[in-house]
């Protein structure tokens, strides 16, 4: 069958540009597991975070090279932010607590170090009335990046599909001490 | 006859070389091309390579983390960590400074928030005793004796104690140096856990060092 | 020239009767087991009612009796078990705000309350005891509540007013 020149060329160009549609697609499409990624959320005006199990607020960042625990004669040394936060539960209190305490930073996803006798991590939360505690992140000494990123999720492993509360950290703003003792998780307004 | 085969040996050289050959000739060439590269770049060397052989208090290093031997004891009980050897049976302590060279925090015995390093425990563990068979599962904790299980935070150096129980006779015939702690490579892999979700494992792959143990004072 | 529905009349009213099969499946199958909540709920009469194999009485509930960070004050609860040769153990108690959706747990763990002023969770095979329940309420919260006591695929209600 005889066709003329221009639309000879149709077929290709069809062809070309899906084969092109095909790729630009595949790129932006994100990969297979983030189907089942957690929800994020922020804090609001006051600072406070509230996600379906876990209400918090950060109320003090402390970067140190010694930490201690009140009671305890546990010590250790090395690039430590300890961050203290008042925790409660917004709804119910039944298996209410900080599953996973983690630090985004350059890339480098750390947990709240398992070291020190006394972390709020696990610790159980309670509705109306603020939990305040102390998580610690022990960091390496070539950190690169000046901000960082606290996840906190209600239970333990990350849940999919469920509340992650992200507090921004600036590490750079952040105060600095030689040593900061790491009290047990109290009861009350910070 | 000779006639007949040089004509037809003519007639197969033209029909080769011909234009409507062209595409024939593209195709050889591409994949003499690709055989040429694949040997060229070591595709036909041996897959394994021997094993580096590190001694006490050197580093050896894998793709995902670092392991050095600091000490080495064999006793028949830790109280700290209410460990105890079954009788006949002894404990070999090892003394380790490791390192976790991997993006994500991660745990040496179990696993810390989705990521399974299997160091120790499992069919497949990275650090294994060789020369000596444990009768148990091994068991690890701090140097600085927190009791929580260890957990190596990406670019932090942990002193970690790993604990294998042997029998009493391996522990006598210990002083040879006949034994090793065999470092594995390993690749991370991600994937789907049945009734779970997504987690990060640490699959063992190639043997990558064998670390002297001091002997036991 | 008949639409193409009327030409293909058998197809799709075989497609719609696989449709409603495959759905109907599914949910007799998967969705109705799943949605059965087999405990019942036993109402306490007269605040009494009876639970993993004791009888339960809420004897009184009193506001602030123990030291609470400014903001919160405590409210406990006090529950006479008959106990009995019956008796078996019953879950955690949780009080609950009658109009609203949040739900407190026992805290006498983080508060100060004497161990011998009465029993956090019911006993075995016992004689007759008191229980103690103590919740740290915020101070926004006045009632009424339900308590809630498990027990042996039974939870008994037990509506507070204090």
């Amino acid at each position: 069958m005889t066709r003329r020149p221009a639309s000879r060329a149709v077929p290709l160009l069809l062809g070309a540009a899906l084969v092109i549609g095909a790729g630009v697609v595949t790129a932006v499409t994100g990969p297979e597991a983030s189907l089942l990624d957690p929800f994020t959320v922020g804090a609001a005006d006051d600072g406070t975070a509230t996600a379906r199990t876990l209400a918090a607020e950060v109320t003090e960042v402390t970067r140190t090279e010694r930490v201690t625990v009140a009671g305890s004669e546990w010590e250790a040394e090395g690039d430590w932010l300890v961050i203290e936060l008042a925790v409660s539960a917004p709804t119910t209190e039944e298996d209410a607590a900080i599953g996973v305490a983690s630090l985004l930073v350059d890339g480098r996803l750390f947990q709240a170090s398992e070291r020190p006798p006394a972390t709020l991590v696990g610790t159980d939360l309670r509705v109306g009335t603020d939990t305040v505690g102390m998580v610690a992140f022990e960091l390496p000494a070539d950190l690169r990046s000046g901000t960082a990123e606290l996840r906190l999720s209600g239970r333990y492993p990350t849940p999919e599909l469920d509340d992650v509360i992200v507090f921004p950290i600036d590490l750079a703003d952040a105060a600095t001490a030689s040593a900061v003792e790491i009290e047990e998780p109290r009861l009350g307004a910070p | 006859m000779a006639a007949g085969v040089r004509d037809a040996a003519a007639g197969a050289t033209r029909t080769a070389l011909s234009r409507r050959a062209l595409p024939f000739w593209i195709v050889a060439a591409a994949i003499i091309g690709l055989l040429a590269g694949f040997i060229g770049f070591g595709g036909l060397a041996p897959a394994s390579r021997t094993p580096a052989i590190v001694t006490a208090g050197d580093e050896a290093r894998t793709s995902l983390y670092t392991v050095t031997v600091l000490d080495t004891e064999i006793t028949d009980a830790v109280e700290s960590q209410f460990l105890e050897a079954e009788p006949g049976e002894t404990l070999l302590l090892v003394t380790v400074r490791l390192e976790n060279l991997s993006d994500r925090a991660v745990g040496v015995d179990r696993s810390a928030d989705r990521v399974e390093s299997r160091m120790i425990t499992g069919r497949e563990p990275l650090l294994e005793l060789s020369g000596v068979t444990p009768t148990g599962t091994a068991r690890s904790w701090r140097a600085d004796e927190s009791r929580p299980a260890v957990i190596l935070q990406p670019g932090v150096p942990a002193d970690v104690t790993i604990a294998w129980p042997i029998s009493d006779d391996d522990a006598a015939a210990f002083d040879e140096g006949t034994v090793r702690l065999d470092a594995y490579d390993a690749v991370e892999q991600s994937g789907q856990v049945i009734l779970s979700a997504s987690t990060i494992t640490w699959r063992r792959s190639e043997l990558s060092a064998q670390l002297d143990l001091e002997a036991a004072p | 020239m008949t639409p193409w529905w009327r030409r293909q009349r058998v197809a799709l009213i075989a497609l719609l009767v696989a449709a409603v099969a495959v759905v109907g499946v599914h949910v007799w199958f998967d969705v109705l087991p799943a949605a059965t909540d087999d405990t019942t709920v036993v109402e306490a009469r007269d605040a009494t009612a009876e639970v993993a194999g004791q009888s339960l009485s809420l004897d009184s509930a009193r506001w602030d009796e123990f030291e609470a960070p400014t903001g919160s004050r405590t409210l406990s609860i006090r529950i006479e078990s008959g106990g009995g040769p019956d008796a078996t153990m019953c879950g955690q108690f949780t009080l609950a705000e009658a109009e609203g959706d949040r739900v407190w747990t026992n805290a006498r763990s983080v508060l100060d309350v004497p161990f011998e002023a009465g029993e956090s969770y019911c006993q075995e095979e016992s004689g007759p005891y008191a229980i103690l329940v103590v919740f740290l309420l915020p101070d926004d919260v006045e009632g009424p509540f339900v308590l809630e006591v498990p027990g042996d695929g039974e939870v008994a209600r037990f509506p507070v007013d204090p």
